[in-house]
């Protein structure tokens, strides 16, 4: 008594390609930065698996484990080198930026929608944020010659979390 | 503390650390331990303030609407299929024992053997003809079937012997004996109805709706996405450890995660758009395909970077090409236009409003607005529609019968005095010639049936053959209109009643009520897409339909059967002294052991019924879904 049957097209939560490969990408290129030595290298490709993971299981939790651990190696690795560890940090800030979005494009409208105008908006828009704000900010240190005292640093952080109060 | 304070303190400790770093005496006194604890405290009032941002208040939860489907319904199978995963998640020690005690009071395989035992003796009799005292003796001693684990189910008792390999302590995705052996027994029984008594039981799933469709009445609501939490976070810590550590570079990093929340706090979104959408054709055919197109303008004078859109698709079309949710960046005046297509089926169907949310640059927060847009679609609900059944197989009183009053007729009845305005023919002039009094004769007066259609839409008739097709109720809906036009059609009054109230339409002739049971009976308003609530109990909606009708009313219940309320429902109104007849939409075919023990609980209802004089008939079955399969978007 089987009745006849009709097809109907399912909401597919996954992802959108773009975001999803833009930010494996970046949290790639953010772990070959950072693989300086074989165990920067094992944190920074355990980081980059956890990113992969995430966003293949459209997870925000594993996708945050694991940009946050390749940070770890980042800072690990560069603590030194100013350019390359704003590099790598902007890379790994980009991959979290462009998974997340990612994720709640394909949970609100689906792979199925058409979602690239959307995703190269907001890519653009993020790069030009964060290149702004870190690039002011390095501009300001190299102005300094970088002998900013450790009292400028500790007032440009109280200054901060006063900016972070208004962010609610 | 209000925002212009902060303000003044966050740009005075900004300068006030340019100047430092302008003029480095300045801060050369101050020792480093000071600098250092100076330093913790910020970081720590940092995260606390970053702290009380991640606060969940901050992003309140919200179910955005699922278009593309159908509200879920519940399967009755389910709940035995969950019965038979207890039994193995509790395993052999979960039985009652003398002695011991449980903690519910009952143990899943007692339940079990109690549910199994009662189902079987009563297919044995029915299947038999024999006495329950016999039933239970086939049973208990294995006569019942060929099938021996079936068999053994009943006669070896709850805790069959294990074999070796069980006894190990191997993790093993086989089923207990005991489940196999209960899921044999369904089989069964099933195949011994359908065998021997003739009976398909085919029909038979349940499944009931949970939560609202479209959950809109939170709307509007702007919440963070846990992007500006994280970013003030992770720039507090990385920028902390910066400052103990020495390293000025790292304070960098913190500033691109600011950087970012920023942005997001001073480019809040507040979308303003208008949607319109417009179908290939308001009034299509059932199971025709129709495109609809929705067209978003950006009505403010913003550019909103992300703005997403999905669209209300009322609860009865199914979407089978395209997508109903779109994203796109608009400009001031600006419009996109998207379009996907649904199957029609027989209804009423009014748009939801359409779900707005709207991201900044960043993608930091959003905006969810629901945006309404009214769009109709009427389908189906005509006379063609109407069941394969004559209106005497579905009335136990059709066709005229001896109304209560008396008046003009053929048969005689009594003799009344005469009043003035008594029609002269009525007069009885023999009476007349020989006593000189004029009398009028009564006589009986025909009567024609009067019918209350009721549609069966407690809670528990929610209930579907699969995931996506349509509730019996709503198919009981369609029934009771084919059921309604042919008796209309026959010259019989007809009237419609809701298991829960919400509706009545007293019964009626002619073109008029044909009109106002279609509009009622395809308006999702009288018989919904989703369960009520809540609803009155059976005796109060017995009475309530008691109060509205004469006795002579008969009753045609159409119901699922999903549950024993609407055996109950049909037995109280029979009480009452009305004629009760049940019709029921069959629902489609399914193979689990849980779809087939509900099929058998219908079968016993059915029984039930029939036994008491309730004839039951039953609808076919619908078309069901096939998920999964996305041609389109």
């Amino acid at each position: 008594m089987e009745g006849e049957r009709v097809s109907v097209a399912e909401h597919d939560p996954r992802p959108p390609l773009f975001g999803t490969v833009g930010a494996f990408v970046a949290a790639v290129l953010a772990g070959a930065v950072a693989a300086e030595t074989v165990f920067g290298g094992a944190i920074a490709f355990v980081g980059t698996a956890a990113v992969g993971i995430g966003l293949w299981r459209a997870s925000q939790q594993v996708v945050t484990l694991g940009a946050g651990v390749v940070l770890v190696a980042v800072l690990f690795e560069r603590i030194g080198e100013t350019v390359w560890l704003v590099t790598a940090a902007g890379l790994v800030v980009l991959a979290w930026v462009l998974a997340s979005n990612a994720i709640r494009l394909g949970r609100q409208v689906g792979r199925g929608g058409k979602t690239l105008r959307v995703e190269l908006v907001h890519a653009v828009a993020t790069v030009t944020v964060a290149g702004a704000g870190g690039g002011g900010s390095y501009l300001v240190f190299r102005s300094t010659a970088g002998t900013a005292s450790l009292l400028a640093v500790g007032l440009f952080l109280a200054s901060v979390v006063a900016v972070a109060m208004l962010l609610r | 503390m209000n925002d212009r304070v902060i303000v003044v303190a966050g740009v005075g400790l900004c300068a006030l650390g340019i100047g430092v770093m302008v003029v480095p005496v300045a801060g050369a006194g101050v020792p480093t331990v000071v600098l250092t604890a100076f330093a913790l405290v910020v970081v720590s009032g940092g995260l606390l303030v970053a702290a009380s941002q991640a606060d969940s208040s901050s992003r309140p939860n919200l179910d955005l609407p699922d278009p593309e489907r159908r509200p879920q319904y519940r399967s009755p199978g389910s709940e035995f299929e969950q019965l038979l995963d207890s039994v193995g998640l509790v395993g052999r020690r979960a039985v009652r024992r003398e002695g011991s005690e449980l903690v519910d009071g009952t143990a899943p395989r007692e339940e079990l053997l109690d549910r199994l035992t009662a189902q079987a003796i009563a297919v044995i009799q029915h299947t038999a003809g024999c006495s329950r005292s016999e039933a239970r003796s086939r049973l208990e001693e294995g006569r019942w079937t060929d099938d021996e684990r079936a068999a053994a189910f009943f006669t070896e008792g709850l805790t069959p012997p294990l074999s070796l390999r069980q006894r190990l302590p191997i993790p093993t995705d086989r089923e207990l004996p005991t489940v196999r052996r209960a899921r044999r027994v369904v089989a069964a029984l099933e195949t011994r109805l359908t065998e021997t008594a003739g009976e398909s039981t085919r029909p038979g799933s349940k499944r009931t709706a949970a939560g609202p469709y479209w959950p809109t009445d939170r709307l509007p609501v702007s919440r963070s996405t846990s992007g500006a939490a994280l970013y003030t976070v992770t720039a507090l810590v990385v920028s902390g450890v910066g400052v103990l550590a020495s390293a000025p570079g790292f304070v960098l990093l913190g500033t691109v995660g600011l950087a970012l929340a920023a942005t997001a706090k001073y480019s809040q979104p507040d979308p303003s758009v208008t949607l319109t959408r417009s179908v290939e054709t308001a009034a299509p055919d059932p199971g025709e395909e129709m495109t609809v197109t929705v067209t978003v303008e950006n009505d403010g004078d913003r550019t909103l970077a992300d703005l997403r859109v999905i669209d209300g698709v009322p609860p009865g079309l199914t979407v089978v090409d395209g997508s109903p949710r779109f994203a796109s960046a608009l400009r001031p005046g600006k419009t996109a236009t998207f379009d996907y297509t649904v199957t029609a089926v027989d209804g009423h169907h009014e748009f939801e409003p359409a779900v707005v949310i709207a991201s900044d640059f960043v993608g930091v927060t959003e905006r969810i607005e629901s945006v309404a847009e009214s769009t109709t679609v009427s389908c189906g609900f005509e006379r063609t529609g109407a069941p394969e059944l004559e209106p005497s197989e579905l009335t136990a009183l059709s066709g005229r019968h001896a109304g209560a009053q008396t008046g003009s007729g053929v048969e005689f009845e009594t003799l009344r005095e005469y009043r003035h305005g008594d029609p002269p023919a009525r007069i009885d002039w023999r009476r007349r010639a020989k006593t000189g009094e004029l009398a009028t004769i009564e006589f009986v007066e025909p009567a024609r049936s009067r019918t209350i259609l009721m549609v069966d839409d407690r809670p528990p008739a929610y209930v579907a053959p699969a995931a996506g097709a349509i509730p019996a109720p709503r198919t009981g809906a369609e029934m009771a209109f084919g059921v309604g036009t042919r008796l209309l059609d026959d010259g019989q009054p007809v009237g419609l009643a809701t298991a829960t109230g919400t509706e009545w339409r007293p019964p009626r002739a002619g073109e008029k009520q044909y009109a106002t049971l279609r509009r009622a009976l395809a308006d999702p308003d009288c018989v919904g897409w989703t369960a009520p609530d809540g609803c009155r109990s059976i005796e109060e909606t017995v009475a309530w339909l008691s109060a509205r009708t004469a006795r002579s009313v008969q009753v045609v219940v159409v119901s699922p059967l999903a549950d024993d309320g609407s055996v109950e429902l049909c037995r109280r109104l029979q009480a009452t002294g009305r004629g009760v007849c049940v019709l029921s939409p069959a629902d489609a075919d399914s193979e689990t052991t849980g779809a087939a023990y509900a099929r058998l609980q219908r079968w016993r209802r059915r029984s039930t019924l029939r036994s008491a004089g309730i004839p039951v008939e039953l609808g076919e079955p619908q078309p069901a879904p096939k998920l999964g399969e996305q041609d389109g978007g």
